[in-house]
């Protein structure tokens, strides 16, 4: 198979978006998605330390042997992982204080094991840091869009700005997190069986178009 | 030696330790960078409120002085430990500002709201009048629908004599069909958190109520 | 005593940490299918968050704090954990093959369990963990973290063995094509999280 960037951007936004379609990474999805802010900010913890890990995973890939994989990739994960806390924590405090216990949880979220194991232990550098990027756009994108949803409906403002009175406090909940995300995963799952009709259709169409000219 | 440097086990144990230092040693440097110190922490949560740096004076701070410990007299504990909440600072700004970070108890899920409440003199004589001009959140444990708690909710707090208001029993209070409910202050949505946040600027009201530390 | 009652109910049901905290939800979906297997993956679970605070706690207060490094605390504390989970194989394995093969599978799960980490940092953030069980925050000690530990990884075994009712109910009803597999999962689970919004207002 060949990689190239196009095949990676597809792949880490739509086709395997790892919050919708590979559903990783599910604790900080459903915990932090109360606001759409949250959601970004998280979005972007997570991206940074999934680019850097995939740059240095993807450097070491052929001095790391193989039976210390895993401790190793976790050990550069929290490497990183502390790195990103102390910086927000001097620098950007109120980040820091919104995303709490679920800031030092990055290290065990399964996307960015998963990815150093299935992608940037087996790609070059370039390769590996743009699946980090594509993939970490995925997850934030996923995560703003059921922040600003469960936002909307579960205290009627979008990224802070109240836009009415009217308010559901059931999408604020937890139990409202786990409708969201499961709402999300459904149509997602939909639209792409409705995408992957629409284009087999289209193939077969052409088949058939072609099958009858040459019998013409 | 030879040997035990092709040693499948060497080299994994070699591999893991080198990444430990590297990683460890990066971030001692970042975190000696990066490092915040506790003046720093308490100027943020002052920067929370006023919005620029200020002058202040610690009166009393619980990471300096422990409520279990004896540094505290038994009377001043009284003042600041409460059953619906507790005073975690008070500092002295300027000459005639006072500012507290309380906590109030019993939100939702038995969780805590904590805020900053600013207060300021507003006559000198006979005594001094001290009046609740500012509220501000400062975190929660727990209360997953604090952000029901509009700027509306804060700026209800604001009151002219608050020794007054505790000799007439005017407490703050999310619950309509308590008596000497004066200070009506219910946000619907979030109940519970609000009722922490009354909770908590009501610590205010009963330290000077009871005449504070002097 | 009302303390160590504060801990049980606040841990395994005002807080539980599946359906309020929202830790640990990878295996709460993956190994649910099945009460057995649940049951199993629950009390592995506890086992291995109990053992953790057991040792990560002392190990923060005791040797971090002094030495002021605690900016190591992630690193220190997940290759603890992944040596807990080592060891606890490894001696399973020796000790007794029977409990090993029940438990085996799901033991290399939990290293990468956000449950057991996330029990590890919360009762060494004095402010949330006071906070949660109704403690000064001076007073929390050794005792109350092995304590919270256990009766929070309880609670996991509970939200997790009710769900795998749930999900053995839900699995012979006709469902939408697109709904099959996560989403109906997240749906059951939501209202597991309502039955739970009870304790809340406690």
């Amino acid at each position: 198979m060949k990689t190239s960037f196009k095949k990676i951007a597809t792949d880490g936004v739509i086709t395997n978006n790892p919050t919708l379609k590979l559903v990783l990474g599910t604790c900080p999805t459903l915990a932090l998605t109360t606001l759409a802010m949250n959601g970004i900010y998280m979005g972007l913890a997570v991206t940074f330390v999934l680019i850097c890990s995939n740059v240095i995973i993807s450097l070491l890939r052929k001095l790391i042997p193989n039976q210390v994989r895993i401790p190793a990739f976790v050990l550069i994960i929290a490497t990183f992982v502390t790195i990103v806390r102390l910086v927000l924590d001097k620098l950007l405090p109120d980040l820091y204080e919104a995303l709490g216990l679920y800031l030092p949880l990055i290290v065990v979220n399964c996307i960015i094991l998963a990815r150093a194991e299935s992608f940037a232990s087996k790609n070059g550098v370039i390769y590996s840091a743009c699946d980090g990027l594509f993939m970490g756009i995925g997850f934030t994108l996923a995560l703003t869009l059921m922040g600003a949803f469960r936002e909307l409906l579960g205290s009627g403002a979008i990224f802070g700005t109240k836009l009415w009175d009217f308010s559901i406090g059931f999408f604020a909940s937890s139990a409202g997190a786990f409708f969201t995300y499961g709402l999300f995963i459904a149509l997602f799952a939909f639209f792409s069986s409705l995408i992957s009709k629409h284009n087999k259709k289209k193939a077969n169409a052409k088949s058939v178009n072609s099958c009858i000219k040459e019998a013409e | 030696m030879a040997k035990l440097f092709k040693n499948v086990w060497f080299k994994c144990i070699t591999c893991l330790l080198i990444i430990l230092v590297f990683s460890g040693s990066s971030i001692a440097i970042l975190s000696d960078l990066l490092y915040v110190s506790p003046e720093e922490r308490t100027q943020r949560g002052i920067m929370k409120v006023y919005g620029k740096l200020v002058d202040y004076e610690t009166i009393f701070d619980v990471d300096d002085a422990n409520y279990n410990d004896d540094t505290l007299s038994e009377e001043d504990k009284g003042k600041i430990i409460y059953d619906f909440g507790r005073i975690n600072k008070i500092y002295a700004v300027g000459e005639n500002e006072l500012l507290f970070q309380c906590v109030g108890y019993k939100g939702f899920k038995n969780g805590t709201v904590t805020v900053w409440v600013r207060t300021v003199i507003s006559e000198q004589a006979p005594s001094p009048v001290y009046s609740i001009v500012q509220v501000k959140l400062e975190a929660n444990v727990s209360q997953s629908l604090i952000n029901n708690l509009g700027g509306g909710y804060y700026s209800n707090f604001k009151l002219v004599d608050v020794t007054e208001a505790y000799k007439n029993g005017e407490f703050f209070t999310a619950d309509k069909g308590q008596s000497n409910a004066t200070n009506y202050n219910p946000v619907s949505g979030a109940t519970y958190s609000a009722n922490a946040g009354n909770n908590a600027v009501n610590c205010v009201l009963f330290y000077f109520g009871k005449g504070g530390i002097k | 005593m009302a303390e160590f009652i504060m801990i049980i109910v606040s841990a395994m049901f005002i807080n539980n940490f599946v359906v309020v905290q929202f830790l640990g939800i990878c295996p709460f979906l993956g190994v649910s299918k099945d009460f057995k297997s649940a049951l199993g993956m629950g009390l592995a679970v506890t086992f291995v968050m109990t053992i953790t605070c057991l040792i990560t706690y002392p190990i923060y207060t005791l040797i971090l704090v002094p030495l002021e490094i605690e900016f190591m605390e992630i690193i220190v504390f997940i290759f603890v954990i992944a040596s807990i989970v080592q060891m606890i194989e490894m001696a399973l394995k020796k000790f007794s093959p029977t409990l090993y093969n029940a438990m085996g599978i799901y033991l290399p799960l939990i290293t990468t369990n956000c449950a057991v980490l996330g029990v590890a940092e919360l009762v060494i953030d004095t402010k949330q963990i006071a906070g949660l069980i109704g403690i000064a925050e001076g007073a929390m000690n050794m005792g109350f973290a092995v304590l919270y530990g256990l009766f929070a990884g309880l609670g996991f075994t509970l939200a997790i063995v009710l769900m795998s009712g749930l999900r053995e109910k839900v699995a012979r009803l006709p469902i939408a094509k697109s709904l099959k597999g996560f989403p109906i999962a997240m749906i059951s689970a939501c209202f597991i999280a309502m039955a739970f919004y009870v304790f809340a207002l406690i």
